[in-house]
Parts: structure tokens; sequence; C-alpha cells
């Protein structure tokens, strides 16, 4: 379990992040939902450590280390990898630092994806980098997924491939966090959503028990807390 | 493993325009061995040096051109120590992203990089001591034998040229230069991870540190006339381990706690 308690960043003055706890579950796919500048990057950067903040974070009751990055991964929304490699030498690239690294699931959503892997990076449009940016994140194994507007700015076909992918057993096991924008293409796939709004944590509800006790889609929602 | 597998990458990435760099340069510096000569032979003709002495390789390694050759990677090297971690964060990839989030201690990157750098260094010199008897044929090759006083000892051509500064004369000298340029290019390191940390403010912080460290180099160079060499040479010493250990923890620090990708 992720947990935050009093997560709290300061830029200057400004609060981007303020006082926000909440837990993210094993086996629940969480949804970070909020406007532009909401804090929903900031918080999983906070979560990865790739931004200093206060307060406390823990991943399965431990503080976040070194260690901690063998069961937690980050999917930014740019492949972070070098644009001179190829998707070959990205797959032994994450094989040689992650342990639990599963090579038949990175071979299968190869496949999946259709992508080839001599290709290089550079070659590739947006679309086709977030596919391979998904495949590093679920092949490394690790049980936390973190992923920043994975469904953001590409094409069609690789939001359905992605929202396929979100059901699907490759994720099964795993705890996955994720922004986006993109709310009517998420609804069937989520379980929980945490809605954020300057820095805050506004709602968060499970869609589940929206939809049968409130009788609202999470659009309905959204337009409540933001309208 | 994993440190090698990060080193790996570095040179990998870095591979082409390093190849790049060894041509421009090592091809630079055969060019001037090859025209040289004819330059030599022309102003005998104009009677603007003596037709009566012969010359040798020193006069290629005396010439502004040679020295620009040998400028040209190092301050290149110099530039890359700050691009080999920029690249990282303000490169389409954010590779920083990834590097930070490997489950390693984050200090292994710090030392991929750094030991990229000085195996850079280390191979430009490595180059150019294999290289410069060559060169030296070339240029006999080009020059009348009447003109030409015959191979000198490449020790002594490097003795008698400003490349004494690039090579050392012995296993002390070697482990003096080579702590030396670690705690620079160390020091440089942790001025980009102050910078990236603090941002404007870093660059405020960097300044003054480069204030008290050029403060500290004119002390020494003024002590430098109260003490013998050999004291010197402990002092020195003892102030560049402080700098590299300060320089590593601070490093450190950064990396684990305030580094923002």
């Amino acid at each position: 379990m992720i947990e935050l308690k009093n997560v709290t960043k300061r830029y200057g003055r400004k609060r981007v992040m303020n006082d926000i706890s909440f837990t993210v579950d094993a086996g629940e796919i969480t949804c970070l939902i909020g406007l532009n500048g909401a804090g929903k990057t900031t918080l999983l950067k906070a979560i990865m450590n790739l931004t200093p903040s206060q307060g406390r974070i823990t991943v399965d009751g431990k503080k976040v280390t070194s260690k901690t990055y063998q069961d937690m991964v980050f999917v930014p929304d740019v492949l972070p990898m070098p644009r001179n490699m190829s998707i070959q030498e990205c797959l032994d690239f994450m094989n040689h630092f992650y342990k639990k690294w599963d090579e038949k699931a990175a071979n299968e959503l190869l496949q999946f994806f259709q992508l080839k892997k001599e290709e290089r990076l550079r070659g590739l449009s947006k679309g086709y980098l977030m596919r391979v940016n998904l495949l590093l994140g679920i092949a490394s194994g690790c049980k936390y997924l973190l992923m920043d507007e994975p469904l953001s700015g590409i094409d069609i076909l690789t939001r359905e491939r992605i929202s396929e992918l979100l059901t699907s057993e490759y994720v099964d096991k795993k705890a996955i966090l994720f922004t986006t924008h993109e709310i009517a293409e998420i609804e069937t796939i989520i379980d929980r959503a945490v809605f954020m709004k300057d820095g805050m944590i506004v709602s968060d509800y499970y869609v589940e028990t929206l939809r049968e006790q409130e009788q609202k889609s999470l659009l309905d929602k959204m337009r409540e807390v933001y309208v | 493993m994993n440190f090698l597998q990060l080193l790996f990458i570095e040179f990998n990435r870095m591979k082409w325009f390093l190849l790049m760099l060894v041509i421009v340069v090592f091809g630079a510096q055969f060019f001037l061995s090859m025209i040289t000569p004819g330059r030599l032979v022309r102003d005998i003709q104009l009677d603007r040096i003596s037709a009566y002495e012969t010359y040798n390789f020193s006069i290629v390694l005396a010439s502004d051109y040679y020295l620009f050759t040998v400028l040209i990677p190092t301050i290149v090297i110099f530039v890359y120590v700050a691009i080999i971690w920029y690249r990282d964060w303000l490169g389409k990839g954010t590779y920083m992203q990834r590097l930070l989030t490997l489950p390693i201690r984050r200090m292994i990157i710090f030392y991929a990089k750094l030991t990229t750098i000085v195996l850079v260094a280390l191979l430009f010199i490595a180059l150019h001591s294999l290289l410069l008897p060559l060169q030296q044929l070339t240029f006999a090759a080009m020059l009348p034998d009447q003109f030409y006083s015959g191979n000198a000892n490449v020790i002594t051509l490097i003795q008698m040229s400003f490349l004494e500064v690039f090579y050392w004369h012995n296993l002390i000298d070697f482990i003096y230069v080579f702590l030396i340029s670690i705690t620079l290019i160390s020091l440089m390191f942790t001025g980009v991870l102050i910078e990236r940390a603090y941002r404007y403010v870093g660059l405020v912080m960097n300044a003054s540190i480069v204030i008290v460290l050029f403060v500290l180099y004119i002390q020494l160079i003024e002590a430098s006339m109260s003490f013998y060499s050999h004291e010197m040479m402990w002092m020195i010493s003892g102030i560049i381990v402080i700098l590299l250990t300060v320089s590593l923890v601070v490093s450190s620090l950064l990396l684990t706690k305030r580094m923002s990708a």
C-alpha cells in the first residue's frame, strides 16, 4: 500500500500540494482527476521522490528508498529513455535493473502494441512512444505503477489499446495510480476517482458506489466538483 | 554491474560525438604535421629563416595551431561536464526521471558520469601519446632530409612543449593530477546539482562557491612562497581530499533529498 500523510509542497509562497493524505491499495486502479495545475503530476513525482516535499510518504510501511523502486515504477507522459536507443536496448536496460522483469509479458506486449524490437525510439510517433513507455512499466514487474497522463495527446487506436491493457491480466494484481483528463474513456476502467483542486483532494469516490448509490457518472461528479 | 551498465550507456550515447571529435582533433594534428614542412621550405626559399639550420618536430608542437587542436578537446570535455547532466533533464526523453527512479543508489549515476569524463580525458591523452610518433614520422617524410635534424625522443618533445601539462613523469605525479582532475569534475557536478536543486538561488550559491575557491587558490599561491614544495604538496593534497569529500557528500544529499525531475 502507498500511504501519504499530510503531504505538502510549496513553490515559493504558492502551495501546489496542500496537506494531502490518502492511500493507494493493491489491485485497484485509482485515477487522479483535476484541471491543469491541480497538482496531479506533482503528487505522482512526490511519491516517486522526484520532487522534494514535506509530510510522510510510505510504500508498504517503509519510506521511499532506492530499494522501493523494485516495487514502484513511474510511467511519465513522455518516455524517459534516450532517443538513440532501440526498443530492444530499452528492454535490455530495464531487464538489467529490475529483478522481477517479466520477459514473457514484455514479448507479449510487443505483439499487443505492434512494436518491433529493432526500431529506434527517435523514429517513433508520440503514440508509439507511449506504447513503449507502458510496456516497460508493466514488464518491470513492479506492483505499483504510477502513470502520468497515459492517454493524453495520442491517437485513438493507442488510447483504445491502453484502455484494453488496463483491464487485462497484466495489471490484475497491481496497484495503479494515474492522472488523466480523458474522463469519458476511463469511467469503465477505474475503481476509484480522486478529485484534486488547487493542490488539495476535494473528493474521493469508488466509481461503482457513485454509480449505484448516487446514480451519477464520473463526468456528472466532475461538473459538480469543478463548476 | 549497475555502474558498468550506466557507464556503457553514457559511452553509447556519446560514441558518435566522441568519434567525430577524435577525427577532427587528430586529423588536424596530422594535417599540421604535413603542411608545416612545406611552409618551412617556403620560408627557407624566401630567406625568412636560415637554410643552414636543421629542424625537427618540435617546430610543429610550438605552433599556435597545434595548441589550438589540444585546447579544443580540453574545452569540449569541460563543457561536456555540464552537458552530461543537463541533456538528461532537458532532452526530449527526460531520461533523468528514469535514472532517478532506478532501483539503485543515486550516487551510482554520479560515479558513472564522473568515470565517463575521466575515461574520455584519459582516452585523448592515450591516443595522443600513441599518435605523436606517427605525427613526427609524417613531418619527417614531408621535410627534405637536408633540413631535418632527425627524430627526437617523444618524451623530450613533450617535456619541451606545452604538452607537459597533460602528461606525468611518475606514479605520484599521476595520482596527484588524477586526484585534482577528479576533484575538479566532482565539484563541477556538485555545482550542476546545486543549480538543479535550487535553480536561481543555486546559481547564486555556485557563484559564492567559485569566489571562495578562487580566494583559496590565491592564498595557496601566496603560501607557496613561504613553504617548501613537499610541504605545499601535502597541504594541497589535504585540501583536495577535503574538497572531494565535501563534494561527494553534498552531491549525495542533493541527489537523494533535493532532486527534481
